[in-house]
């Protein structure tokens, strides 16, 4: 060990800071510092004794910077630990974040109902919720002054055009069904203006609906997602493949689910799709009315004359069309027996999901 | 529809329960809502009947049903024809010819009207219906039975001896059997006599032309009303009757005489008297048609393997006619199912009877294609993400709301929010527009909450709104609202900035999020919010949304009187910004920044200037492109904003942190202390503000 050495750690030993350290090291590697000061003496030597000379200086150079660096990071962890000494803390104190809100049970379903809808490749299709009554009804096979009309409560906009429930009227929309033929009309224009064939659809169509109705049981407004598939060779088998493998996806695997014969204006054949009740487990209870069965959705087979309506070639394509209610699979899946909760705002209800 | 077991078991041998008809017929089309069991064990089955199955609006029609899938033959009541015992001279005259097709008029001298019997008074009375006499409940018993409405007029009641079906040709005084006197419009068809109106046709009866305990002479009405027709009627006078109900359901036109056959043999053996003449007027007749059907179409639609011969089989057990032609069915189906227009429609019948629960389930083979999810959906999830990790709860409101929004927010006249759209039928009579502005919604959530002592509350809903255009569709919108409370209750941890910024906080990453950069502040214009603590945001001009804190009388109006309410609100269109949320993908979307290759300069200011400079303009002093046409300043953030002890009343120092950076080089100090010294003069000539010591 050099003089040199010897001296700097000797000094080193009586650093007890970052601050003081920071001073040394300035002082020995500094530009004015001392190794800067031996090198200084290199032109005063005897040209046969500076090799030695530098070689030395250089070693010192060395020597000091990796004790300082050494010795830096021992004062550094010793601070931080004294200065976390004088701050204790009470693990037990609630971290400090935001709280996260809640999520609506509607917004969770669709979401939930969309994913497994676009993992098979289905896209998503939107409409207006101001339709037309040619939307709503009319190309869907619901003509006016027919007792169809009755099965959906109707709300109508005020409007200049026409007093009366008729073509020029405007409604909000009763269902989702409208979209399947402002997405089938598109397509039919595409398709006659680039020449391309008809392509096979499918899509979902979620979103709000209106009916003129009020009670736990029913909102003047509540969610659905229509879906339709058109393509070759769609058959009602297809239909229940596909909505029985949706409902064991949402409801568990074991859920059984039947199909019955219903009526909507724009499927033939139409059903009324059933699952076995989930509290009862078939036994019959206050939810299933004693039936052993939950009705869920709505659903058939395309009817040929909303296919005409659009100008699909019902020739080659065949499909179907289903719809279902959010409100009520969230009520079905949370135990939640007033729709009313949904449209509160309250949120002792809404932070729970 | 109500049905009774035991009268149900009249026209089939059965021997299965209630509960298994009730699960037969459920099972094939008719769902059975409900059953209850009455005093002496027969059991009524509530149906609910779609509209396209009018021919199950009688216990026979319904009975075919069930005949269908049991394969249990249908035993029809006994008919007996009656001859014209002697001409009344009674004539009916059909003016309307296309809304009253058939027209059988039945002419009965001499019966005596009593109460009916007590059989016919409890299947009436369990199948909803009151009885009244012999004469009428015997007109009713046979709409139960046949689905046939029917209609006794006093013989002796009627002037001129003829009865005429015609569209009124003005508004017409019509007085009811419920005693109700009524105008009906010019076209509603009318059953009349020499002297005017007896009877709404299809709906209801005149008073003055009803059965009473004095009368002895009848006619019996039963017709073929067209179906709209009778819905408008029944529509414009407020009136559903069973025979309305009927009727608009279309009833079955070769089936008019026989009912009214059945109701004559009733009433003579029920009413005694004779049949003085028999009218039976049919100058419309009903074609019907004939479906081709072929057995490989029932197939590939079903996705099930059933045999000619099954679907044959079954079409006749439902009253089809069938003619097989090698393979393929032509069909005719009855008179009573007008709804049976097209081969799918058949293939329902099929279907239905064959039983969906044989039908297996086969998920599909689809041909792959690129699908359209729009950005919009995944900005959408994205939002409510952030927003709900930022503290915030989404609620959903209704659409409806009331035009007392606009005077509790004071939203001037001519505002576009107030360009409404107006539901003609509202539940609720004052909330009868839909909303242009989520706002009010998000405010009586918060007074909802309040009421049950909440402290904090967080809300925000995406709706669509509605304006109103003038021209046919609405405009519909897409809108954000978010509104933060605070009642200033006792909390562990103080939130580090206040109100105003916490809610600019939740605006900007949305912007940023949205991809939309190009924003700018306005002081707002919005009368609900405090003047000096809010703001509006433009994009390209347009005003797109505003933030900041109610006023205090705005919450007050609102009932929400704390000692000091905390409200902080904002709201904007999502659908309209820089990069519109419906955005198609293009590419570049946008360019990355690729600047940080070469090291950068750091330098901070901190500056001494009047109240009246906000933060922005000094930014914007900063990043001046005449001093740095290089455009070498990368970014510039404010890190101090403080007032108060050591700055000079009614001024503010702040302190700004900017990073110099070059593209395509190193930056040499110098340049930098030279460009930052220009800047800095720049800054203090401008605001005449002062470096902080
Ligand atoms: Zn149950």
């Amino acid at each position: 060990m050099t003089a040199l050495q010897e001296l700097f750690l000797k000094e080193l030993e009586a650093v007890t800071s970052t601050t003081a350290l920071r001073e040394l090291r300035s002082r020995y590697t500094g530009k004015n510092g001392v190794i800067t000061g031996e090198l200084k003496k290199l032109p005063t030597l005897a040209p046969h004794e500076r090799a030695a000379f530098g070689k030395q200086v250089n070693t010192d150079k060395v020597f000091i910077e990796e004790r300082l660096k050494e010795y830096e990071q021992v004062l550094i962890s010793k601070e931080i630990k004294s200065k976390l000494s004088k701050d204790p803390v009470d693990i037990t104190l609630p971290g400090y974040y935001k709280k996260p809100g809640g999520r609506h049970p509607v917004t969770i379903v669709l979401a939930e109902i969309a994913d497994i809808f676009v993992s098979m490749g289905f896209s998503i299709e939107e409409g207006p919720e101001v339709e037309s009554d040619y939307y709503n009804f009319s190309a869907l096979n619901i003509p006016r002054n027919h007792p169809a009309r009755d099965m959906q409560d109707t709300f109508y906009i005020e409007n200049s055009a026409d007093g009366q429930s008729g073509e020029g009227a405007f409604v909000l929309r009763t269902h989702t069904s409208p979209v399947q033929i402002r997405v089938m009309e598109k397509r039919v224009n595409e398709s006659r203006t680039n020449g391309t064939p008809l392509p096979p659809l499918r899509f979902i169509a979620p979103g709000k609906v209106y009916r003129c109705d009020s009670d736990v049981s029913h909102s003047p407004m509540f969610h659905q997602v229509e879906g339709l598939v058109v393509d070759k060779n769609i058959s009602f088998a297809n239909l229940k493949g596909l909505l029985e493998g949706f409902l064991h996806k949402v409801f568990g695997p074991s859920v059984p689910v039947r199909l019955r014969p219903s009526f909507f204006p724009f499927t033939e054949p139409s059903a009324e799709v059933d699952m076995g009740c989930y509290f009862c487990k078939g036994g019959g209870c206050r939810v299933c009315k004693g039936t052993g069965w939950i009705e869920i959705m709505g659903a058939g087979m395309v009817d040929p004359r909303v296919f005409k309506n659009v100008g699909y070639d019902t020739g080659q394509y065949s499909g179907f069309a289903f719809g279902m209610g959010i409100e009520r699979i969230a009520s079905l899946k949370y135990g939640i027996d007033d729709i009313r909760l949904y449209y509160e705002g309250d949120l002792r209800f809404l932070r729970q999901f | 529809m109500l049905i009774s077991y035991n009268w149900l078991k009249e026209y089939i041998d059965f021997k299965e329960s209630p509960e298994a008809i009730a699960d037969i017929l459920t099972m094939s089309g008719l769902e059975v809502e409900s059953n209850k069991t009455l005093d002496d064990g027969d059991v009524i089955l509530e149906l609910n009947v779609t509209p396209n199955r009018a021919d199950c609006l009688s216990v026979i029609g319904v009975a075919r049903d069930v005949s269908a899938v049991l394969k249990k033959k249908l035993k029809r009541p006994e008919i007996n024809d009656f001859k014209n015992d002697g001409d009344a001279g009674f004539k009916v005259e059909i003016i309307d010819k296309h809304l009253c097709h058939r027209y059988c008029g039945i002419i009965i001298n001499g019966v005596n009207v009593a109460p009916s019997p007590d059989w016919m008074q409890k299947r009436l009375n369990s199948s909803g219906i009151r009885p009244i006499n012999n004469v009428v409940d015997i007109t009713n018993y046979v709409l139960l039975e046949f689905g046939q409405p029917l209609h006794a007029f006093d013989l002796k009641k009627l002037k001129g001896d003829k009865i005429i079906v015609r569209a009124a040709e003005e508004p017409q005084a019509v007085t009811t059997l419920d005693g109700a006197a009524r105008t009906v419009p010019a076209g509603t068809l009318l059953i009349c006599d020499a002297d005017g109106p007896v009877a709404l046709a299809g709906v209801m009866g005149g008073q003055g032309s009803a059965v009473s305990d004095t009368t002895t002479d009848i006619l019996i009405e039963s017709a073929w009303f067209e179906s709209a027709s009778i819905r408008v009627t029944s529509k414009r006078t407020g009136l559903r009757s069973e025979s309305s109900f009927r009727f608009e359901r279309q009833t079955d036109i070769d089936g008019v005489k026989n009912a009214a056959l059945r109701a004559v043999s009733l009433m003579i053996e029920l009413c005694g008297g004779r049949v003085s003449g028999v009218i039976d007027n049919y100058p419309t007749r009903y074609e019907t048609p004939q479906i081709a059907l072929t057995r490989e179409k029932v197939q590939g639609f079903l996705g099930v393997q059933i045999t000619g011969d099954e679907i044959e089989d079954i079409l006749k057990r439902l009253d089809f006619k069938v003619e097989r032609q090698t393979g393929d069915f032509i069909v005719t189906p009855p008179s009573f199912r007008r709804d049976i227009e097209l081969e799918a429609d058949l293939i329902e019948e099929v279907a239905r009877i064959y039983g969906y629960n044989n039908i297996p389930p086969v998920m599909p083979e689809l041909s792959l294609a690129i699908n359209n999810v729009s950005d919009k959906h995944k900005k959408l999830s994205e939002l409510r993400h952030s927003l709900r990790y930022a503290g915030f709860t989404e609620t959903i409101n209704y659409s409806f709301t009331t035009r007392e929004d606009f005077t509790l927010l004071d939203i001037p006249a001519g505002d576009e929010r107030r360009k409404v759209v107006t539901v003609k039928n509202p539940l609720q009579k004052d909330y009868d527009i839909l909303r242009t502005f989520l706002l009010p919604s998000l405010l009586r959530n918060l007074k909802y909450n309040i009421s049950f002592s909440a402290k904090e509350v967080n809300i925000y809903e995406i709706s669509t709104v509605f304006f109103e255009t003038g021209n046919g569709f609405p405009a519909e919108r897409l809108k954000l609202a978010v509104l933060s409370y605070s009642s200033g209750g006792k909390k562990l941890y103080t939130e580090p900035a206040a109100h105003f910024y916490r809610i600019k906080g939740q605006l900007e990453p949305i912007l940023s999020g949205l991809r939309c950069v190009k924003y700018e502040l306005r002081p707002s214009n919005e009368d609900f919010l405090e003047n000096d603590q809010s703001a509006d945001v433009f994009i390209g001009g347009e005003k797109i949304g505003f933030f900041g804190l109610l006023s205090a009388e705005t919450a007050a109006r609102f009932e929400m009187i704390d000692d000091k309410p905390d409200i902080a609100v904002f709201e904007m269109f999502i659908d309209k910004t820089d990069a519109p949320i419906e955005h198609e993908r293009t590419i570049p979307m946008f360019s990355a920044n690729l600047m940080f290759k070469y090291p950068s300069i750091e330098r901070d200011i901190a500056i001494v200037v009047d109240d009246a400079y906000q933060s922005g303009d000094i930014i914007n002093l900063i990043k001046t492109e005449h001093l740095d046409p290089e455009r070498l300043i990368e970014s510039v953030e404010i890190f101090d904003h403080y007032k108060g002890k050591n700055i000079p009343e009614g001024k503010k120092s702040l302190a700004f942190h900017i990073v110099y950076r070059a593209r395509e080089r190193t930056l040499l100090e110098s340049e930098i202390d030279a460009l930052h010294a220009e800047i800095v003069r720049r800054i203090i000539s401008k605001t005449g503000g002062a470096l902080r010591a």
